[in-house]
Formats: C-alpha cells, sequence, structure tokens
C-alpha cells in the first residue's frame, strides 16, 4: 500500500472521473435551459451503450467499426433526447418543476423497460479488444483504451466549451439558461434552443454511455440508472446548471470513489459518491463553482 | 379441512401484500400529499422496519445454517410480535429522524436526490453488513406469529384481518392527525413556506415530524412485512418498491388518505394479474374454435420471445401511469385539484 | 461433452413471455380416483381429470435462463408421460410459476400454483426463493424435486417432500479444494496457497466454508477470503487485495459477468497467478465473453458426465431429443440433465402410486420419490421403459443422467466432479473426482 497503490489510485479515479464528467456536462447542459432534474437521463447512457454493441454487432444487417458506429449511436440517442423531450416534457413544461421531475422518472422506466422487454437481461459487451497495462514514467499503469477513454472526454469538454464560447447557439443557451422569459424577449426562439439543448444533452449521456462500456464491460439494461445517483452526485458538486462545475465535480467524485475502495472498502464503491454528493448538500448546496456558466 | 382453495387462498395472499402497500402509500401520502417533501427513498425506512423485526426475533445465530449474522433475539411469540412491530416502527421513525435532519431543510429537488441517494448507501449497508443482517441471505427464520397454532390457512385470514385492521387503524391515525392543527401547518408550509415562517414556525421542524411519522408507518409496514412472508432478504428493497408506492400514490391521488389505500391495491391487483397473462393465454387457444387459433399466435408472434418481455412491460406501464396521472389527472382518482395546485407552485430553482 | 451445472440462483422480475408457453392441457378420460393434496377440482386449473406439475423458477430478468433451460425438458418428459396414455388415464400438464427470485414473488407464485392451479408436484425452485416457500410446499404436502437448488442451506432439510437432482455445494466445495491441492486432479500442479473471491450472495457464499474447511483439511493455506459486492462495474481494486496475498491460485466464485470483469482486471494488472472457477462460470458463456489470454489454464469444477450415461449413449441421445423437441442449439444446456432425472423420478414416482392402486396424493407420491429411484429392482433410464416396468409389477430404480440418482435421508444425491482446464476457448477435462474421493 505505498506510493505505487495511491497513484494507481488517482489515475483509476480520472479515467472514471473522465467518463462522469461527460454524463455530468451533458446532465447540467439540460438543467440549465429546462429546470429541472431529469431522472430519465440515466437511459441515455443506457440506449448509447447498447445501440453502439447493436450497430457494431451487427444487428441492423451492417457492422461498424467501433468508432462509427459510437458515433452514430450518439447522434440517434441525441435526436432520441429530443423526441423524449417533445412527446413527454414539453407537453407540461408551464406546469412548473414538480409535474416534469415526477414525469422524468416515469419516462425512465418506460425507456429502460422497453429496451429489456426487447433484448433481454444478458449482460452486453462492446467487440473491444483487451490490454495489459503499461508503464508510464514507472509511476502508474495504463491501458491504451484508458488512455483513449480520457482522450475522448477531453475533446468532448473542449468542444462544449467552444459550443457555449464561440458559437450562437452556446450564446442563446447562455440566455436561455440566465433569464428564458428575458431571451424571449430579446427574440431568441427559446423553445428551439431548448430542443437543441435536449439534443446535445442526450448525445452527451450517449457517449458517456459508450465510454462507461469501453471500461466496465459487461453490462445490463440498468446501467444507466444505476450510474445516475454518481453522475447526479458530479453534477450537483460542480453546482448543478454549470458545466465547467460539473467537470470539475467528475473528477472529485472519481477520485473520492477510488480512494474510497482502494482504501476503506471496496465494497461500498458508489456510497463514497452519494455521501459526497449529501455532505455538499448539507454545507455548501450552491456546489463547489459558483456562477452561472 | 382446507379453510382456503382456489382463488380464496390466493386473493387472501395478495390483499395482505396491497394492506401492506396500502400502509407504505399512507406514509409516502404525509411526506408528499401533506407536506410536499419530494422522498424517493421511502424502500429504506420500509427495509429499516422489516429488519429490526426480523433481529429482534430470529433464533440465535447458532440455529441456523449459514449464518453469519451476530444476533437474533429470538423474543418469543405472540408477546414478541408486538413489541417486534413497536420497534419495527420505531427503527423505522429513527432512520427518518437520521435521514430528514441531514437533509429535509433542502429545497425540493435536491431532497429527492439526497433520498435516492441515502436510500442506496443505506441499501449497501444491508447487503454489506452480513453480521448485523445476515448479508444477501437475508433472514429467512423470522417467525409468523400465532401460525403453529392456527394452522396455515386460519393463519392467513387471521394475518390478513390484522393487516387489514392495520391498515384502518392507521389511516385513521393519519386522517385525525392531519386534520388536525398539525395537518393544516404541514399544508401550510407545503403551500408557502415563506408564510408558514413568517407566522413564527419552525418549518424545518415542522418537516422533520412530517418525515418522521411517515417513516414510522413505513417501518411500521415493513415489520407487518417481515412476519407475513417471514423472509427478510436485500434484494427485495430495491428502488423499484418506492417507485411502485409513488405510482399508488400518484393514481390514488395525493394528498388524499382514501385515495392512497385504493391507489395502492389497484397497483398491486395490476401487478398480480399480469401473472394471469399466460394462464388466460393457454386459456384462450384452447377455447378458440379451430379457425381462429392461429390468430393468437400471428398477434403476438412477432413479439420479442425474451422472458423478460412481460415484467418489463408491467413496469412500462408503471412508467406510463406516472406520466399520464400527471398529465392529464394530476389530482388522481381521489385526489382534490386544490391540493395539487398547491403542490406544484413550487419554484423549479432553489 | 459434459454438463453444466449452476449452483443456485436468485432474483430478477416478473412472469413469462406468452411466446414461451408450452403447457399441454389434456383431456385423458380415465377414472378420476385421486384428488387428496392435489386435488383438482377448481374452475380454472386446467381439466378436471389431469394431473398438474408446477414449475416453480425465475422465469424472468437476469435468472430468467434458469426457466427457460428447465421448463421445456420438463415439457419433453410431459409428452412422453401423455403419449403412454398419461398416468392413471389422467393426462399430466405443466403450469409455470414466475419466482421472481425474489421472496414475495415466489410467495404469490407458489400460492398461486398449490392453491389456485393445485398442481401435484414441483419442479423447482431455486434457494433463495427455497426458504420463502419450502414451509408452504411441505404444509399443502407438494412433492417437490429440484434441479436447481445446490445451496448448503438445503443439506440438513429434505428429504420428506423436498428432493434434488444436483448435488450440493458442500460436496462442489471439497471438490475445488481436493482438486487444487492435487496435480493428478487439475494437471498443472499441487496448488498451496489459495486466495479465495466470493461474490456476497447466497449462490457464491453457500461455496465458502466448504472451500475454506476443506483446503485446511488437505494442508492448503487461505491467503485472503474476500467477499466481493456483485454487480459492481469495476473490480481493481479488489483484484489488487487479491495479489497483495501473493497466491499462487485464487477461486473465484462469482457470477459470469463479474468474473469476466474480474479475470480481466487481474490480466490488466499482471497478476501471475491461476483461477480455479465453479460450476457457475465453467460454461461456454464465460469463455465467450472473455479472451483467451485471460482464460487460458483457468481451472473450473463442473459435474462429470456420470460415466454409465454416456458410455451407453443416453447422455448424447438426450441432448438430441432435447435439442430437437426445443429448437435449441446445443441440448448441454445448464441444468436440462438434472431437470431430466428430476421430471423422470417425479412422473415414476406417480405411476408407481398410480400402480399401487393408491391415491395420487402428495404423501403417497413423495413416498414414492424415494422408492423408483432406489436400487436394487430393475433399472430404468426413462420414464417409458420405467413406466411399462411399473406395470408389469416389478419395482424400479432410476438411473439418470447426472448419476445414479439414489436420495440419501435428506433428498440428496452424490454425482462424480469433473476438473476442466480452458484452453484456447474450449474447456477440457483435467481429471476426474469421484465421490469418493472426497
Amino acid at each position: 500500500m505505498g506510493l505505487d497503490t495511491f497513484l494507481q489510485a488517482v489515475v483509476s479515479g480520472l479515467i472514471e472521473g473522465s467518463v462522469i464528467a461527460v454524463g455530468a456536462v451533458g446532465l447540467t447542459l439540460s438543467y440549465g435551459v429546462t429546470r429541472f432534474i431529469n431522472f430519465a437521463y440515466g437511459e441515455f447512457l443506457t440506449y448509447g451503450a447498447y445501440l453502439t454493441v447493436f450497430l457494431a454487432g451487427g444487428l441492423f444487417g451492417v457492422s461498424l467499426p467501433l468508432p462509427a458506429a459510437a458515433v452514430v449511436a450518439t447522434v440517434v440517442v441525441g435526436a432520441l433526447g429530443v423526441a423524449v423531450s417533445r412527446t413527454f416534457f414539453e407537453p407540461i413544461s408551464d406546469r412548473g418543476a414538480l409535474p416534469l421531475l415526477i414525469t422524468s422518472i416515469g419516462v425512465s422506466f418506460i425507456l429502460r423497460n422497453l429496451l429489456q422487454g426487447w433484448v433481454g437481461v444478458d449482460a452486453r459487451q462492446l467487440p473491444i479488444p483487451l490490454l495489459r497495462r503499461q508503464d508510464y514514467f514507472g509511476l502508474f499503469r495504463l491501458t491504451h483504451l484508458e488512455l483513449g477513454v480520457i482522450a475522448a472526454s477531453v475533446v468532448t469538454m473542449l468542444t462544449i466549451h467552444l459550443l457555449l464560447q464561440r458559437t450562437m447557439l452556446g450564446k442563446r443557451m447562455r440566455a436561455t439558461s440566465g433569464n428564458r422569459s428575458l431571451a424571449k424577449t430579446a427574440g431568441i426562439d427559446t423553445t428551439s434552443v431548448i430542443r437543441q439543448t435536449w439534443f446535445l444533452s442526450a448525445a452527451a449521456g450517449a457517449l458517456a454511455g459508450v465510454l462507461y462500456a469501453v471500461l466496465f464491460s459487461p453490462f445490463r439494461p440498468g446501467v444507466g440508472f444505476e450510474y445516475l445517483i454518481v453522475i447526479f452526485a458530479a453534477t450537483l458538486l460542480g453546482g448543478i446548471g454549470r458545466p465547467y462545475g460539473a467537470m470539475l465535480g467528475a473528477f472529485c467524485i472519481g477520485l473520492a470513489m477510488n480512494f474510497g475502495s482502494t482504501y476503506l472498502s471496496a465494497n461500498y464503491t458508489r456510497a463514497y459518491a452519494f455521501l459526497i454528493l449529501v455532505g455538499v448538500l448539507l454545507l455548501k448546496p450552491e456546489g463547489i463553482r459558483g456562477g452561472e456558466f | 379441512m382446507a379453510l382456503l382453495t382456489g382463488w380464496a387462498a390466493f386473493v387472501v395472499g395478495v390483499a395482505t401484500i396491497a394492506c401492506i402497500y396500502g400502509l407504505l402509500t399512507l406514509g409516502l401520502n404525509v411526506h408528499y400529499g401533506y407536506t410536499g417533501l419530494l422522498n424517493f427513498g421511502h424502500v429504506a425506512f420500509f427495509a429499516a422496519g422489516a429488519y429490526a423485526a426480523a433481529i429482534l426475533t430470529m433464533p440465535p445465530p447458532s440455529t441456523v445454517t449459514n449464518a453469519s449474522y451476530t444476533v437474533g433475539f429470538n423474543l418469543p411469540m405472540p408477546w414478541g410480535f408486538p413489541v417486534s412491530l413497536a420497534a419495527a416502527t420505531l427503527v423505522g421513525g429513527a432512520l427518518a429522524a437520521l435521514i430528514g435532519a441531514t437533509s429535509i431543510r433542502l429545497g425540493t429537488h435536491y431532497l429527492a436526490i439526497a433520498t435516492f441517494a441515502l436510500a442506496g448507501v443505506f441499501s449497501d449497508v444491508l447487503v454489506n453488513e452480513a453480521w448485523l443482517t445476515n448479508g444477501s441471505f437475508g433472514m429467512n427464520s423470522v417467525p409468523k406469529p400465532g401460525q403453529a397454532a392456527l394452522g396455515p390457512d386460519r393463519w392467513q385470514l387471521a394475518y390478513l384481518a390484522f393487516s387489514l385492521l392495520s391498515l384502518l387503524a392507521v389511516y385513521l391515525l393519519v386522517e385525525r392527525v392531519l386534520d388536525a392543527p398539525f395537518g393544516r401547518l404541514l399544508k401550510g408550509v407545503r403551500e408557502s413556506e415563506d408564510a408558514a415562517k413568517m407566522l413564527g414556525k419552525n418549518t424545518t421542524l415542522v418537516k422533520l415530524k412530517s418525515f418522521v411519522i411517515g417513516g414510522m408507518i413505513a417501518g411500521f409496514a415493513g415489520g407487518v412485512y417481515a412476519h407475513y412472508i417471514g423472509s427478510v432478504v436485500t434484494a427485495q428493497f430495491v428502488p423499484q418498491v418506492t417507485f411502485t408506492v409513488w405510482a399508488a400514490m400518484l393514481l390514488g391521488g395525493a394528498a388524499s388518505n382514501t385515495g392512497a389505500v385504493v391507489g395502492a391495491v389497484l397497483v398491486m391487483t395490476f401487478e398480480e394479474s399480469t401473472r394471469f397473462i399466460t394462464t388466460v393465454y393457454d386459456w384462450m387457444q384452447a377455447t378458440l374454435p379451430d379457425a381462429l387459433s392461429g390468430l393468437l399466435p400471428a398477434i403476438f408472434g412477432p413479439l420479442p420471445n425474451n422472458p423478460s418481455f412481460i415484467p418489463s412491460m408491467r413496469f412500462v406501464i408503471v412508467g406510463l401511469l406516472f406520466v399520464l396521472v400527471v398529465r392529464y389527472r394530476a389530482e388522481g382518482l381521489l385526489g382534490d385539484p386544490a391540493e395539487i395546485e398547491a403542490l406544484g407552485e413550487e419554484e423549479g430553482s432553489e | 461433452m459434459e454438463v453444466d451445472r449452476r449452483a443456485f440462483l436468485r432474483r430478477t422480475g416478473g412472469a413469462a413471455t406468452v411466446t414461451a408457453i408450452a403447457g399441454c392441457t389434456g383431456d385423458g378420460d380415465g377414472d378420476d380416483d385421486g384428488d387428496g393434496g392435489g386435488g383438482d377440482n377448481t374452475t380454472t386449473g386446467g381439466d378436471d381429470s389431469s394431473l398438474t406439475i408446477g414449475v416453480l423458477l425465475p422465469f424472468s430478468g437476469n435468472y430468467g435462463w434458469v426457466g427457460a433451460n428447465v421448463l421445456p425438458v420438463v415439457n419433453m418428459v410431459v409428452d412422453e408421460i401423455n403419449e403412454q396414455g398419461g398416468i392413471d388415464g389422467r393426462q399430466v400438464s405443466v403450469v409455470q410459476g414466475d419466482t421472481e427470485a425474489s421472496p414475495d414473488a415466489a410467495v404469490s407464485a407458489t400460492d398461486r400454483l398449490v392453491n389456485v392451479e393445485n398442481v401435484d408436484g414441483v419442479i423447482g425452485p431455486t434457494s433463495i426463493t427455497m426458504s420463502a416457500v419450502i414451509d408452504t410446499l411441505i404444509e399443502n404436502e407438494v412433492p417437490v424435486i429440484t434441479p436447481t437448488a445446490g445451496t448448503t442451506s438445503l443439506d440438513d432439510r429434505g428429504g420428506d417432500y423436498v428432493f434434488r437432482t444436483v448435488s450440493s455445494d458442500s460436496l462442489g466445495g471439497r471438490a475445488i479444494a481436493k482438486a487444487a491441492r492435487d496435480q493428478q486432479y487439475n494437471s498443472l500442479e499441487d496448488y498451496e496457497r489459495m486466495a479465495l473471491m466470493v461474490g456476497n450472495k447466497e449462490v457464491f457464499q453457500s461455496f465458502k466454508e466448504p472451500v475454506r474447511s476443506s483446503l485446511k483439511e488437505f494442508g492448503g493455506t487461505v491467503t485472503t477470503a474476500l467477499d466481493i459486492r456483485t454487480g459492481k462495474a469495476s473490480y481493481s481494486s479488489e483484484v489488487q487485495q487479491m495479489m497483495e496475498s501473493d497466491p499462487e491460485i485464487c477461486v473465484l466464485i462469482a457470477s459470469v459477468e463479474d468474473s469476466v470483469k474480474i479475470t480481466e482486471a487481474g490480466y490488466q494488472a499482471s497478476y501471475e497467478g491461476n483461477w480455479f472457477v465453479t460450476q457457475d462460470q465453467t460454461n461456454q458463456d464465460f469463455l465467450s465473453q472473455s479472451e483467451n489470454q485471460v482464460t487460458n489454464d483457468v481451472l473450473g469444477l463442473n459435474a462429470a458426465a456420470y460415466q454409465s450415461a454416456q458410455s451407453a449413449g443416453r447422455l448424447d441421445e438426450f441432448f438430441e431429443a432435447i435439442t430437437d423437441y426445443a429448437g435449441w442449439d446445443k441440448g448441454a444446456k445448464i441444468f436440462a440433465t438434472n431437470t431430466y432425472d428430476a421430471m423422470n423420478v417425479m412422473g415414476l414416482a406417480m405411476k408407481q402410486v398410480a400402480a399401487s392402486s393408491g391415491d395420487l396424493t402428495g404423501p403417497n407420491v413423495a413416498d414414492a420419490i424415494s422408492t423408483v429411484a432406489t436400487p436394487p429392482e430393475e433399472t430404468v433410464t426413462a420414464y417409458t421403459a420405467g413406466a411399462s416396468a411399473i406395470e408389469s409389477g416389478s419395482d424400479v430404480d432410476y438411473e439418470g443422467l447426472v448419476g445414479p440418482i439414489n436420495f440419501d435421508e435428506n433428498g440428496d444425491i452424490v454425482a462424480p466432479f469433473s476438473i476442466k482446464i480452458a484452453q484456447d476457448g474450449e474447456w477440457t477435462e483435467a481429471g476426474r473426482l469421484p465421490p469418493e474421493a472426497l
């Protein structure tokens, strides 16, 4: 249990944090414009992972290479997000946050169980090679896939950063998130902004699901719902509705889960995320990073 | 000899479980319907009660195969039964007090997530701390009080009667308490926390009391459950239970106690009736005239042929229930639209 | 080809799909003199004169495959019985009771089978649901033969109404310890330092004590015994901890899914010791989900093909028959042979009762279960032959596919074990452990 173990826990924490970060950013983006906590968000992870497995495995007649399958799955789930929003959430968007939140629970049941009814509960995994960890600088060890997950996560973060700061959509999203009625008055088509945000949010969720599947195969249809609480923890830790906070929160949660597992008890991995979450809620409900966007 | 045969025996079993869910729903209704507290961890209180009852009444570990638990107080039945139920109620309430003390002052959404998360932690504890809970083996020798004396059939009936009485008693108690000034105070907090504060009320304390009352009811339900099934296993206490209770409450009508009970009965009847889908299918296949017998396979053939299909559809329907009730009939079957109005006015962001 | 067996199983949720139903409601017209424990006087419990077998297993969720593996075999034997004119002129029908592997679902499924469907015998259940329903079944005097419950908690129960055609985990655990210690059984080496990683569910924990105490008895050392949480995303911390105790071999008792994760985590972290897995993973499922470089040389415990069944060609015959009957891709599915034996014994026991003109009550059938499976009378290996032997007045001894099927006083059987070794994605036999060696 020396320095080696410590460094390995740090690395594992950062890897898992990269997955959580993608998911947490997606969740927090949609909260920014819709103002309710979406319990159905975990299903986007699940659908992303399953769709990638199916696309890569030739279920729909073609077998795409894994990266292509992941991209297609991400886009499709993004569209699914828009459809879900239009079907379930838009019709009651003027009713306040509570009905939306309760509806999202129903939606999560519907999506999860439709998938499960269709494909069954068998565990699935992505067609990826198994690699041994390589030694880096004699300090820590990683597989190339784990490196790839970190890279994909960083690229996603950068893309979202540029999108928010440099594009019209980003500006509109920030405006809508800040004050929807003001944004409306300023001539922003907020409905369209909300839909685009749903697309981004669901797509980020799907991507998080794919990254999760790369690291933690095999998985079952409950995977997204079970991981949801971890993503909640990161999102709230960062201050809900704040993408940069979510990224930071994600790495804290990833580290906490891996340190807890290494040094306390490996049977409570999820509980470390939960407890941090509750601690944050109590001490600093606004999260570690104040300020909108 | 056999008092209960055929359908009667089956219905008695389902009715008993429905009573237990009725209790759970009454408890949740105190939280959400009356106080506006979004409790997504209700199953934890239920589990706490069930485990309290099990630990008090299980025989000592030395007498049980594969025991990894270290304490079983082996309270002798019959008088051990009320003690066990009282303890279940108290432990449910104590857990609610503990969770409430940390989270109750959080805004609605945060409370929803915090309760959901804490229930998750609690279930981890139940699974991992085998010295207390016997881990995932579960406590499988919880005594069924009076069964030896009454025989299985009479006991089933007696226990149903007891469950019905318990449900009625809790129902009356809740109605009474919530009709009293305390109930109006709860609703006052629900409708406008600020106004209640201005009237000099300690709203956090009021919410905490409400949380504990609901937790006690759920704990009591856990005790009743443990002595009915005779087996308390971690796998039983999953988030699905929480959301089934939510579905029952929303369907019956939030803030209506009658609605809570009716909702629980309807949801449980629905869940149990899906057990007979295969029987009905066989029966139809056997009774339809030959000319039509190809019809059923033609209709159902394209459906996915995996064994999870029907159970999954059951939860799709539960999910739809959430969506449809919220969208088209927010007051549920028996609720009062004005009450729902009061619930919905919560501010979205804190 | 060997038969995989799974120790015992747990929870999930639901009923069975409409399209997976295969109950045959016959209409035999023999005189109906059996009522009693398995009475049939309801309007819904099937034909007035039919005997009903309940299959009380999970049909849905993570363990839905158990029901899926067992049901077709039950149906196949039941078809054979009905082709012989049923029992005592009464046709046999099959009903499913989905336990969802959860206690309260199991309780209501059992209530339904016992009270609504009035079953005359039960095939199943799995062990967790066993403890929730065993009292109901015994109180209602229902004969039960389970092909699926290996849990040690049944070691000292049963023999009156409850029997099993699968050997107990306490024997399985002993076999693992024995085989790991002795090169003649595992073909690799005499392992001395052994770690244990055990999933925290009854199905896995049931093995833990038998392995641990037997290993000590056979002169080995347990370096660490880790209880691991099932269904986690990643097990790298647990594997790290196991590796720090520096074992030569790690006995891994967990689900296939978790085992894939754990052995891969070991590979990633350059674990140099070996793995020994139980019946749960000694199947194609595990190997096809893992890479060969991870699983090569992994040892696995399995029920051995019963030598005499194999050499007589009965095993292959059965596999062919069930593949054909159920449309499976292979016959050697987990529990298939255990079920074949369970259902044959059940059928023969009923036949025996009918032939000695007793009422087909629960107690009579339960008594006959031991009788038809015990030597020294005429040996039979399938229902049809057994039934005609019974009709011609001989007392039969059913000899099964998994073993001679002689129940002891607790309703348990002994069967030989086979030690497998994984090579390039296939299991091959490394050694064989007869019950006497334990």
